[in-house]
């Protein structure tokens, strides 16, 4: 009979389970992984990575397209929808192929199935029961989709896994939602070709970023319409019909809808119901060492309800795991910090953040100074993109100490800039320690450096 | 070539190391393994190996020099060989102020001759190595330039810990950074950094401890009289114990408990079959084993209190207080609340057993949560122990003796009970708190057969 007892097991193979596991096998734990369907959870096989498998492909055709104004003349260009599919899926495969390795080095016995937590210690596959000291919970997330009239059954609604998947390039698709996962697609269909048409019931696209920002991004996706203030009422085929901001009724036509209202912790259907484990629909609740009411029971990444970005998951699992090995890590900063967490969204523009936005420091009360630099302040974005593409950084700051409480940076490689800013808010540094910052030339980075010195302080 | 052997790195926390004596001079040929000298650190005394087997060439540092870990501690080579290249190999311009090297025998083995590499004339800033791995190990977790630390108080100006922890201190905000580095309990932020969240509450000025020992030289005293200056072991504790008195709220709550229970399984398990391996099991070790289950209830005495932050222990870690030849040590039984009654007793016996030889490893000297003092075995019938701060709890224990009781049907007899003494630090811990933690001491212990069982 095969081995049952471990150190630890790992329920959910994402990016919060899988890490988790490789950190303690790696510290010569018995770890055991479970997995319902394929390492790497919901971000490696239909999240972050095929998006941007896709979003990749999009983008170098759309630079290709507008390449002339730089004397680069590609005429005939043309995509073909089923070979960026196989790039999509070719990254995938080789990325779990990486995940699986990974694990294997790490020494962690990983099980195929369906796992049901049966309290502290046990945990059950099929006909086996696993028992270990500790238990991690990271079962992930699931999409909402909201009881609109019309919508369910409907073969013309999808969800981002649905579209994904999808076999050809929609004429016309609409969005609901304005998050992160709705502009992504939405800026891969315009890109491709498609109409496109975001209906946000708020006022403005991603709530987390500074308003003035999500305007020029919104702007910035010049080829997608937008409907704000606007809430879907019913779908009737491709019809989406919908209450606008004037309160008159509206409706767009599309082949496909994507329901993208956002996600919730997955905490049903293995076991989280009859085990005294304290959750809700928000999520399965932890401290900051992500430790659950049970004892040696602990949960990470998008279960918890406190973050759905692969990179919070990835800490959360690391956070377990030092825990685990050493009930006092926490006191050497393995705890999770949740508004150092930066976002980012990987549209045409780029968008990305952290920290506060101005109104949220505002509303804290704070001494509140703010300041926003255009892209064309940075010489690599003027080369790269030109000084009208859609481009800017914007940092607020406690007035009087100077400490940056947020970043948020629009344009080309915001994504890749952003880990910068982390570093300023998990060290509290101020705009007086960004100044004396060196930054590389030319970069866009330097974009950072540019508002230091442009602020009042 | 010659070989140096450098001083070792024993225990995590350790950052130098004072000579005590040297066991091998000059010229002594020396096996791989044999011991070259006894060092002591600010905790304990311990043995130092050669990494080399040859003859002794040079001896780079004089008895009562505290040395940095790592640091060049002797050269051992062939018989007449000169030691000067193999220092020269590795960079080494010479210990003291003045450059030399110390040797019993051959003072000139390395000295005189500035000849060596050409980065000796370099001014010795820290830019050219002469720093302690800690001192630019806490350096840069401050954000601090370790050039810009001018003084170096360690041996030929280099920059030690200390140094650093000096600098830091300029600014106040580094100040509480620096101070954080000092302590077991360490900040929210990244690594374990203090951030302006932990800081809500201020904190306080660092405690001069400086004893009021007014200068003594002028006074009149009649017959002989001895002065000793305060080192190694002993410094360390007056600065700890003056801390603890002048950075704490604390107070000493008393009562005892009914020590029957105690005597009787004490009793019965000295004559219990020896393959349980319980005969050995002491007084002290049933009572430690009752203050473990009852911290690890009260987790509020299960503490640490620094820069306003009270951070909370699900695991006890517990200090014993030992006395030693060297003075008061206090190792640490990790992880105690999860030990069963034999695996406690054995293991703070052989902690006792190593601080008593000098042998601990320094690492076990830190980390304790909670600290249990007895004093029983000194007849002592009452003390108020001292925080081990920042830890805001401390037990003493005291003798088992009899005391005068009224029985239930008026007649007046004895009892064997046996006291304790609780140190609190009232900044967290109010009076009903620590009142609380000895009700269910004394139930634990009067309950003692009980109490194992869990
Ligand atoms: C379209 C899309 C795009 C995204 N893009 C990004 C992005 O660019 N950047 C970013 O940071 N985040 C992105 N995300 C979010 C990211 O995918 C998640 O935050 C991340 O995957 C969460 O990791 P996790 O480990 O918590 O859970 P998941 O990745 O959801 O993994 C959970 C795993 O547990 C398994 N499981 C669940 N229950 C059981 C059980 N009972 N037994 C066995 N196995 C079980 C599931 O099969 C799944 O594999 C995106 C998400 C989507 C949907």
């Amino acid at each position: 009979m095969s081995e049952t007892n471990f150190d630890v097991i790992v329920l959910g193979g994402g990016p919060g389970g899988y890490i988790a596991a490789e950190r303690l096998g790696h510290a010569k734990k018995k770890v055991l992984l479970i997995e319902a369907e394929a390492l790497g959870g919901t971000c490696l096989n239909v999240g972050c990575i095929p998006t941007k498998a896709l979003l990749g492909a999009a983008k170098t055709y759309d630079h290709a397209r507008h390449a002339g104004a730089q004397g680069v003349h590609a005429p005939d260009i043309t995509v073909d929808w089923a070979e960026m599919q196989a790039w999509k899926a070719k990254t995938v495969s080789t990325l779990v192929g990486g995940v699986g390795a990974a694990e294997k080095k790490a020494g962690v016995t990983v099980v195929k199935g369906h796992g049901r937590f049966d309290g502290p210690g046990r945990v059950t596959v099929g006909e086996e029961t696993y028992s270990a000291r500790h238990v991690i919970l990271a079962t992930g997330s699931v999409p909402v989709m909201p009881p609109i009239p019309g919508a369910a059954d409907n073969p013309a609604v999808v969800d981002s896994t649905g579209l994904l998947a999808i076999e050809e390039i929609p004429a016309r698709l609409a969005v609901i939602g304005g998050g992160v996962i709705g502009l992504e697609f939405a800026s891969l269909f315009a890109m491709l070709g498609s109409e496109v048409t975001v209906i946000e019931m708020l006022p403005e696209i991603v709530p987390f970023m500074d308003d003035d920002l999500a305007a020029q991004l919104r702007k910035g996706l010049a080829d997608v319409s937008f409907q704000l203030e606007s809430r879907v009422t019913a779908i009737d085929g491709g019809v989406v019909r919908y209450s606008a901001k004037d309160g008159s009724e509206q409706s767009v036509e599309a082949e496909v809808v994507l329901m993208a209202v956002g996600r919730r912790p997955a905490v049903q259907g293995w076991g989280a119901e009859n085990t005294g484990l304290e959750h809700s629909g928000k999520g399965v609740v932890v401290d900051e060492r992500m430790r659950t009411n049970l004892p040696n029971v602990w949960a990470v990444g998008d279960v918890t309800g406190r973050s759905l970005l692969a990179h919070a998951a990835y800490r959360m699992g690391e956070i377990a795991a030092a825990n685990i090995l050493d009930p006092d890590a926490h006191l050497r900063g393995e705890r999770m910090r949740w508004n150092t967490i930066p976002w980012a969204v990987y549209s045409n523009p780029e968008a990305a953040g952290i920290g506060a936005t101005e109104s949220q420091a505002r509303a804290e009360g704070r001494a509140v100074g703010t300041v926003t630099v255009p892209g064309y302040l940075s010489g690599r974005f003027v080369a790269e993109a030109g000084v009208k593409a859609p481009g800017a950084c914007k940092l607020v700051y406690d007035s009087t100490t100077g400490q940056v409480l947020g970043v948020n940076v629009l344009g080309t490689y915001a994504s890749e800039t952003i880990w910068g800013a982390s570093v300023v808010l998990e060290t509290e540094l101020s705009i007086h320690d960004l100044r004396q910052v060196v930054y590389p030339h030319p970069t866009v980075s330097e974009l950072i450096r540019e508002a230091a010195w442009a602020a009042q302080v | 070539m010659a070989t140096v052997v450098v001083m070792p790195q024993l225990g995590n926390s350790v950052e130098s190391c004072l000579i005590v004596s040297w066991l091998v001079a000059v010229g002594d040929a020396v096996a791989e393994n044999a011991i070259v000298c006894e060092v002591e650190t600010d905790k304990a005394s311990m043995e130092v190996p050669s990494t080399a087997a040859g003859t002794v060439l040079a001896l780079l540092w004089d008895e009562g020099d505290d040395v940095p870990v790592k640091e060049p501690l002797l050269v051992v080579g062939a018989a007449g060989e000169d030691p000067k290249a193999a220092l020269a190999e590795i960079g080494w311009s010479g210990a003291g102020d003045d450059g030399s090297a110390r040797s019993t025998e051959e003072p000139a083995a390395v000295d005189d001759e500035p000849s060596a590499p050409a980065a000796d004339d370099a001014p010795r800033t820290a830019a050219t190595g002469a720093s302690s791995p800690r001192a630019r190990a806490l350096a840069q977790a401050n954000s601090l330039d370790i050039a810009s630390v001018s003084e170096g108080s360690g041996p030929g100006g280099r920059v030690i810990e200390r140094d650093v922890r000096a600098a830091l201190s300029n600014s106040t905000a580094a100040a509480a950074r620096a101070g954080a580095h000092g302590s077991d309990a360490a900040g929210t932020g990244i690594g374990g950094r203090i951030t302006t969240g932990d800081l809500a509450a201020p904190t306080e000025p660092a405690a001069e401890a400086t004893p009021a020992t007014a200068a003594a030289s002028g006074r009149e005293y009649p017959g002989p009289s001895t002065a000793t200056p305060l080192k190694g072991v002993r410094k360390v504790i007056a600065e700890r114990m003056m801390h603890s008195l002048a950075s704490s709220a604390q107070l000493t709550y008393t009562t005892t408990a009914r020590a029957a229970g105690l005597l009787a399984l004490r009793a019965k398990l000295k004559g219990s079959p020896e393959e349980l391996g319980l005969n050995g099991v002491t007084i002290g070790d049933l009572v430690g084993f009752a203050a473990i289950k009852t911290a690890a209830k009260h987790t509020n005495h299960n503490a640490h209190l620094a820069d306003g932050t009270l951070t909370t222990f699900e695991n006890v870690h517990l200090g014993m207080a030992v006395d030693t030849p060297r003075g008061l040590l206090v190792p640490t039984v990790r992880n105690a609340n999860q030990m069963s009654l034999r695996e406690f007793s054995a293991t703070s016996k052989e902690l006792a057993f190593a601080a008593i030889d000098g042998r601990i490893d320094p690492d076990l000297l830190a980390g304790a949560t909670f600290t249990v003092s007895n004093l029983g075995g000194f007849g002592i019938e009452s003390f108020t122990p001292l925080l081990n701060v920042p830890q805001v709890a401390i037990l003493g224990v005291d003798a088992i003796f009899p005391r005068a009781v009224i029985h239930d049907d008026g007649t007046v007899g004895a009892e064997q009970r046996i006291g304790f003494s609780l140190t609190a630090d009232h900044r967290v811990i109010d009076g009903a708190d620590a009142a609380r933690f000895l009700q269910d001491l004394v139930k634990y212990v009067e309950n003692i057969d009980i109490t194992v069982l869990g």
